[in-house]
């Protein structure tokens, strides 16, 4: 009994061991290695003329569920859990969804911090709308309209609309848009929809150029279009407070195997694409909305006083301290140190009183040194780091400041020694003076 | 669901077809085939099972392409030799069609006697066909004799039902056409195997069977579109869909017509009907739809019944300035030239009810099946127009065509615009204050300026290549303000002109009263235009009154610089050491301080002061010394007290010295009072 308690006693060291030496590799997945999807299309043929799309989800380790729009046992949740991580919407004309699935609980879902894909395309029904309101985004009102680009488009034998547009007006984040960046212009056929300025949340990553607009190409225009050139956002994104992200694209055709591997030549230009931009653009941001790349997380957020490991309860003005936190990136199957050097930590009340930026050391440790500000009262230790495509970190530690002792302020100060010596030749002529008046003769 | 199967791919298919250019499709072109054959080579990664790799095969053989790297005449063998699975044994065997491959008798002796032993033992349509598929392929390379065909071919009759479809199993609830097609496919492989043992009954039987077959086909678009729907038993079978079943009727009646002599009847229009179809759906979906697709085309393409031939407008969108011309072709749906004669019936203009052209014959180049347009040439302008052809096939009987099929076609070409008017009107007598004529060439940048009581006025003429104005689609005008405020407008066509003319007054407040430089840009397109244009004309500074109270003036909507990215760093002001006095001035101090000190010790000498009254002995001097130790020992405290102790610490202390302190000092000053006493009495 004994010796079994003690094996295991072993056994949990070295596993404690194991997991300081592995170091961020003992973290915690927190998210699904192989996360589930439902994918919803109004027509099963959208597995088809979208399979290299899908293939490449599957190939990336995601369980895809292919269901139809109007499948009488849709559900989202089962006994109060969700079914699946992500929700991918090809249904540009679903009116209405079968089983327990609305507009609603959708949007819950997407509340519940999972990730939704949803492509519209011309005809694109009233729900739908909704859901893309929902999220900050209006999609063109009038139900004929789509993008067109008379001097932006690829040149195509079948396009006879100038609606198929060569688009490469890309948002400039590496996170979104992976390393490369896309090699070639992305085909975009279908609507157009606009985010307002002042919502910070959805970020355009590809617009139109300054010379498309949005309109019914069979009918003369008898005003200027509601939306029209760089405002037209042909896809966008949201990330939610709560880090749920939202891929919203105005053209289904986008994610299509016919558009992955079209070859095309861009109206006016005279190089010639061998394939669009499409399949790696579809890709790198479905690993972004699946937070396969900037996805954050901070742990071990310490603070103490230089030369002293301990975390004290309270700092004094003027104490030199040490800030150190980790940072670490989720790439789909770990957690990867994460790098940069724009990592800032504030010191904060009311006001930043100071505002650092953090030294790495390339393991995703970051580090700065500063000396309290001699002001008293509480402050906080905030990092807010909110950069394009990444998750936001905002981490706030609560610390009070005191202000000196009595006894901590300097004793002998060279300008008041004149006080000093007065106070204590005073003190020596009372005693001889008493000796003196008590014993002279 | 199934309900919503048809419905929905109609929706998709909708979809789809906005693609193409008009309702009714092309043939598969170059470009078409080099797409699907992309796919098909990406998707070979992923085939693993023998009936995906004839499913690759077939495709490739479809598009006309040899890849053999996908499986060899020797593995192919193997698995014919040793597989045990009929359905296995049929694949293998069509991938040995596919390849051309060669046996010998000797080695698949036994598998051909296992599969004639399994037709006795087999009620599944499916079992039968697999069986009888691989026979059929194997007699091709040696003799194979059938124990008993009539027996086989009344097990799968008696499978079928009153409306021409059939089960795949005898308990099987329902019927199929795509069940249908299979068993004719079957029987075909059967004739094949033992033709001399059906009468002409039997083969009018099957004929009848497969000319009825077109009868389930559904009417899909608006177009004349067709197609066999999947039924729930398919789904228990295979699936596949639409595509699938299409496809299997269309192989099981040409595996009927290519086995037997005569004619089968079957419609001329639903045969098209189904070619369209295909054509629809296009290579560019999965290896699934893809393989059935192609298998469809292939077998459309190439068969004993009918061939569809589909009329085809090459380019359809054809560049005026390019001098390209129209070629007309007939082809096979996979793009084989078959001879006819074609007649324009008419030409229209897009929008237009007149049409220009009449009855014209086309002249044909016969060896490509190309029929060129050259006469109506030189009658268009740029724009859109619908071509209506009759065709007319020399062999008849063997294809099936529409006899009358219209084309969308886009003609494009250069419209100029010889210059712009920009010019500020007054108000109230539209008199002109300032014109200019921006002039393409030079692209001369304007500056204007005008006041809300005054009108900006832009005109142009767009003309196309045949000097007749042109209306474009686009047509805007864009002012754009320094902080990137933009607000469009739009050209209407006005007389012979596109004119805008703003009247600044009633624009003041679209404008938010923003005063200032805007600059003009006007952009002007068209889809029949080859030089659509974005041309910057200059600026206008625009004095607008200032707002009426209450009205925000809208500013900047400049995002913040560290919406993203570093914020500038912080660092703490501390605040100053305070000014004090220099060492020199307080060391100077510290010795006057020390001076009264001295001049009390220097009085003490010179009184000659001396201790004549300190208590000799005894209690007295014990006394005297703690009294003095006590009050030295709380001046000490009070250097202590300055040094480290705090004020709770230094009253207590001084609390319990102080009390000490009174016995001593009682003692010892009352003992020099009474020492003292006497004197003072006695003086």
């Amino acid at each position: 009994m004994a010796m079994a308690g003690r094996a295991i006693q072993v056994s949990s060291i070295i596993v404690i061991l194991l997991g300081i030496a592995s170091g961020s590799l003992s973290l915690p997945p927190d998210r699904s290695l192989h996360p589930r999807i439902l994918v919803l299309v109004d027509d099963l043929t959208v597995k088809s003329s979208h399979s290299l799309f899908f293939a490449s989800l599957a190939d990336r380790g995601y369980r895809l569920e292919f269901k139809l729009t109007s499948d009488p046992s849709l559900a989202l949740t089962s006994y109060g859990e969700y079914l699946f991580d992500g929700l991918i919407l090809f249904a540009p004309a679903a009116e209405h969804f079968g089983g327990s699935v609305d507009i609603a609980s959708i949007l819950d879902f997407v509340d519940s911090g999972r990730d939704l894909i949803l492509a519209a395309d011309v005809g694109m029904s009233e729900t739908l709308r909704t859901i893309a309101n929902e999220c900050g985004v209006e999609f063109d009102e009038d139900s004929n309209a789509v993008v067109i680009d008379h001097l932006n488009f690829a040149e195509s034998e079948t396009d006879t609309e100038h609606s198929l547009i060569a688009a490469d007006t890309f948002v400039a984040s590496s996170a979104i848009l992976g390393e490369k960046g896309a090699e070639a212009p992305v085909l975009f056929q279908g609507i157009a929809h606009s985010v307002a300025p002042a919502n910070d949340l959805v970020i355009k990553v590809l617009s139109a150029s300054a010379s498309a607009y949005s309109a019914n190409p069979e009918v003369q225009l008898n005003g200027p279009p509601s939306l029209s050139g760089t405002s037209i956002s042909l896809v966008s994104v949201l990330q939610a407070r709560n880090n749920a992200r939202v891929l919203i694209s105005g053209s289904l055709s986008l994610f299509s195997n016919k558009f992955f591997v079209f070859p095309f030549k861009k109206f006016g230009s005279s190089t010639s694409f061998q394939r669009s931009g499409n399949q790696m653009f579809a890709e790198e941001i479905s690993k972004w909305v699946f937070h396969e790349r900037g996805h954050l997380k901070a742990v071990n957020v310490h603070h103490h006083k230089v030369g002293n490991l301990e975390e004290p309860s309270m700092y004094r003005i003027t104490d030199h301290i040490e800030y150190s936190v980790e940072i670490y990136e989720w790439t789909g199957k770990t957690w990867k140190p994460y790098v940069a050097d724009d990592v800032q930590v504030q010191f904060y009340m009311m006001s930043p009183y100071i505002l650092k930026t953090l030294n790495h050391n390339g393991q995703g440790l970051y580090t700065t040194s500063f000396q309290v500000p001699d002001v008293y009262g509480v402050f906080q230790f905030k990092l807010d780091y909110n950069r394009l495509g990444y998750t936001t970190l905002a981490i706030s530690k609560q610390i009070p400041v005191r202000p000196f002792r009595h006894n901590e302020y300097e004793r002998f100060i060279p300008a008041a020694y004149p006080y000093y010596s007065s106070s204590f030749s005073m003190m020596f002529g009372f005693f001889l003076f008493g000796v003196v008046f008590l014993y002279h003769k | 669901m199934d309900s919503c199967r048809n419905g929905c791919l109609i929706l998709a298919l909708v979809a789809l077809l906005c693609l193409s250019v008009s309702a009714s499709p092309n043939v598969l072109s170059e470009a078409d085939k080099k797409f699907g054959t992309e796919l098909l080579i990406k998707s070979e990664g992923s085939v693993s099972t023998l009936e995906e790799k004839y499913q690759l095969l077939r495709s490739f053989q479809v598009l006309g392409i040899r890849r053999e790297e996908l499986i060899t005449c020797s593995e192919v063998e193997a698995v014919l030799m040793s597989s045990t699975s009929v359905k296995d044994l049929f694949y293998a065997s069509k991938c040995g069609e596919t390849l051309l491959c060669s046996f010998q008798e000797s080695a698949l002796k036994t598998t051909v006697s296992r599969l004639l032993s399994s037709l006795d033992n087999t009620e599944a349509l499916l079992d039968i066909h697999f069986s009888l598929g691989t026979l059929a392929f194997l007699k091709v390379q040696f003799p194979v004799a059938l124990n008993d065909p009539v027996s086989i071919f009344q097990k799968i009759k008696v499978l079928s039902a009153e409306d021409g479809s059939w089960k795949y199993n005898p308990d099987d609830a329902g019927t199929s056409a795509k069940a249908a097609g299979t068993a004719l496919e079957t029987m075909g492989d059967l004739i094949s195997l033992a033709g001399q043992a059906f009468d002409d009954a039997k083969i009018r039987y099957l004929k009848g069977v497969a000319s009825k077959l077109f009868e389930f086909l559904e009417k899909y678009a608006d177009d004349g579109t067709q197609f066999i729907d999947e039924r729930p038993l398919d789904g228990l079978y295979g699936g596949g869909g639409p595509l699938a079943a299409t496809s299997q009727v269309v192989k099981g009646v040409a595996v009927v017509a290519s086995h037997t002599s005569g004619h089968i009847e079957v419609p001329a229009e639903r045969v098209i009907s189904v070619a369209k179809f295909f054509l629809t759906a296009g290579i560019h979906g999965s290896l699934l739809d893809m393989f059935h697709v192609l298998d469809g085309l292939g077998v459309l393409d190439k068969n004993r019944f009918l061939v569809p031939v589909i009329l085809s407008v090459r380019p359809s969108v054809l560049s005026l300035s390019a001098k390209e011309v129209f070629k007309i072709s007939t082809t096979t749906v996979l793009g084989s030239p078959v001879s006819a004669t074609i007649t324009l019936r008419k030409a229209v203009r897009a929008n237009e009810k007149e049409p220009f052209l009449l009855n014209q014959v086309l002249e044909s180049d016969e060896t490509k099946g190309v029929h060129n347009l050259n006469d109506i040439l030189n009658k268009l302008d740029i724009g859109s127009y619908d071509l209506t052809f009759k065709v007319k096939i020399l062999e008849e009987g063997r294809y099936a065509t529409e006899p009358i099929t219209i084309r969308r076609v886009l003609v494009t070409g250069v419209a100029s615009i010889p210059e712009v008017e920009v010019g500020v009107l007054d108000s109230d007598t539209g008199s002109t204050d300032y014109v200019k004529r921006w002039n393409p060439m030079s692209k001369e940048v304007v500056s204007l300026y005008a006041t809300h009581l005054q009108k900006l006025y832009f005109g142009l003429d767009i003309l196309s290549p045949r000097q007749e104005q042109f209306i474009p689609h686009q047509a805007f005008l864009k002012l754009k303000h320094e902080t990137k405020v933009e607000h469009l407008f739009l050209l209407k066509p006005s007389g012979k002109k596109l004119e805008l003319s703003l009247n600044l007054l009633g624009l003041v407040e679209k404008l938010n009263y923003l005063s200032g430089i805007y600059t003009i840009d006007l952009i002007v397109g068209d889809v029949a235009m080859e030089n659509p244009v974005m041309w910057n004309l200059g600026t206008v500074e625009l004095d607008l009154p200032e707002p009426p109270e209450g009205k925000v003036k809208l500013t900047s909507q400049a995002e913040s610089p560290f919406k993203y990215g570093p914020r500038p760093e912080i660092t703490h002001m501390f605040r100053p050491a305070e000014k004090r006095a220099p060492p020199t001035l307080s060391n100077t101090f510290l010795a006057l301080t020390l001076v009264p000190l001295l001049g009390f010790l220097v009085g003490l000498k010179l009184l000659n002061t001396n201790m004549k009254n300190f208590p000799s002995s005894g209690l007295p001097v014990l006394a005297a010394l703690l009294f003095h130790l006590g009050i030295g020992s709380i001046l000490g405290l009070y250097a202590l007290f300055w040094l480290k102790l705090n004020l709770f610490q230094t009253l207590k202390l001084l609390a319990l010295l102080g009390t000490v302190l009174t016995v001593p000092g009682y003692y010892i000053l009352s003992h020099l009072a009474d020492a003292s006493a006497p004197k003072v009495k006695s003086a």
